[in-house]
């Protein structure tokens, strides 16, 4: 074997050096500044993104529901509320999404953090469901506010025609999904659930 | 009654050192090691809010690096590149306990770097704690698995490179 273990000792040296230069060199006030200012930035961007939803559910239930003017028609204010409860309960997904994204402690065990890796696989699935309720309602709503456009077409082609339509646009949005999930998503999981397995050989 | 800046000043000018070495061993370029740092830096300071006390700082520490550090908390998966750089006397100070260890053999380390690289990535987690000098209790506490599983690991850790050391399918 060659004997080479002094000069990689000097290099060694040099290189711990040089590893601690970072932490040591940089300007922590400007850091840690930074840091509060990205904290702030967060629970603002939190509240306008609350504030923009609440607007914007208070301005179409004024809009579609309680709207004096007189051409607009009941179906008009029945797709109203069908929108409105849609938005709402969208807007409680995407604030729980929010939570759990953002509750990602660091602090835990590596075994924890794995098994939370290799959940959110399962968990992106099983989400799915808390989607169908605010599609279904946003289903409605379209359909009932599309059918008395159709009017050239009998009522049966109207409900088919919206709802071609309609699950065509869900679909595509839906395989857009799945392909991202399945890019980003499925190897963390897979790569946790691996990891897992060697954890407890 | 500190505040949170002042904690977390403390915190890191207590354990720059040991956070700077830890990434040092995640990432093999100085870029990635700066990343890697101010990443672990800001779970830190994300972190902090949390911490009960309940285990020692370090171990917190030790935690959020490695996690951080092996990419599972973000959105999008990162291939962990793992680099153990060992010198002649921590890889000494790593076999010692071995009885059947050879302490004046010749070391080729770059052959020996080589050999700590084809470990996976848990076995490089726990041989880089255990080269930091951390108890198989403290180990145990970080990575979430038992002690004795630690100290079969670390055993297992030290066959493979005795082995490859010897010459058996070195590659």
């Amino acid at each position: 074997m060659v004997m080479n273990s002094n000069n990689q000792t000097t290099d060694k040296k040099e290189n711990n050096q040089s590893l601690t230069l970072n932490i040591n060199t940089m300007n922590f006030e400007q850091f840690v500044s930074g840091l509060k200012m990205q904290d702030k930035k967060n629970a603002k961007l939190m509240k306008n993104l609350k504030w923009l939803y609440i607007v914007l559910i208070v301005f179409y239930t004024g809009l579609m529901i309680v709207n004096p003017d007189p051409d607009l028609q009941i179906y008009h204010r029945i797709s109203g509320i069908f929108y409105v409860l849609a938005f709402i309960l969208f807007a409680l997904y995407f604030k729980q999404l929010y939570k759990e994204f953002h509750s990602i402690a660091y602090s835990i065990t590596l075994k924890e953090l794995l098994q939370k890796a290799a959940k959110r696989y399962k968990s992106a699935f099983s989400n799915i469901y808390r989607m169908l309720i605010p599609l279904l309602l946003l289903d409605a709503g379209v359909t009932i506010s599309f059918y008395h456009q159709l009017s050239s077409v009998s009522p049966l082609e109207r409900i088919v025609y919206i709802q071609l339509v309609y699950l065509s646009i869900m679909a595509a949005a839906a395989y857009v999904g799945y392909r991202i999930f399945m890019k980003q998503q499925y190897p963390v999981s897979e790569r946790a659930r691996e990891l897992l397995k060697e954890l407890e050989e | 009654m500190k505040t949170k800046e002042e904690k977390f000043k403390l915190i890191i000018h207590e354990n720059r050192e040991r956070i700077a070495r830890i990434c040092s061993y995640y990432a093999p370029t100085t870029d990635d090691r700066q990343d890697i740092e101010q990443e672990v830096l800001i779970n830190i300071w994300k972190s902090l809010d949390s911490f009960r006390g309940d285990s020692a700082v370090s171990t917190w520490i030790y935690r959020i690096a490695i996690n951080t550090s092996l990419g599972f908390a973000g959105k999008e998966f990162k291939r962990t590149k793992f680099r153990v750089n060992l010198d002649l006397n921590q890889y000494q100070s790593f076999m010692q306990q071995d009885e059947s260890a050879d302490k004046d053999e010749e070391l080729n380390l770059e052959r020996l770097n080589v050999i700590m690289n084809q470990l996976s990535v848990i076995d490089k987690a726990i041989l880089s704690l255990d080269l930091e000098g951390e108890s198989t209790r403290e180990i145990a506490d970080i990575i979430g698995i038992t002690e004795p599983n630690v100290r079969v690991k670390i055993h297992r850790i030290k066959q493979f490179i005795k082995e490859k050391m010897k010459g058996n399918g070195y590659e």
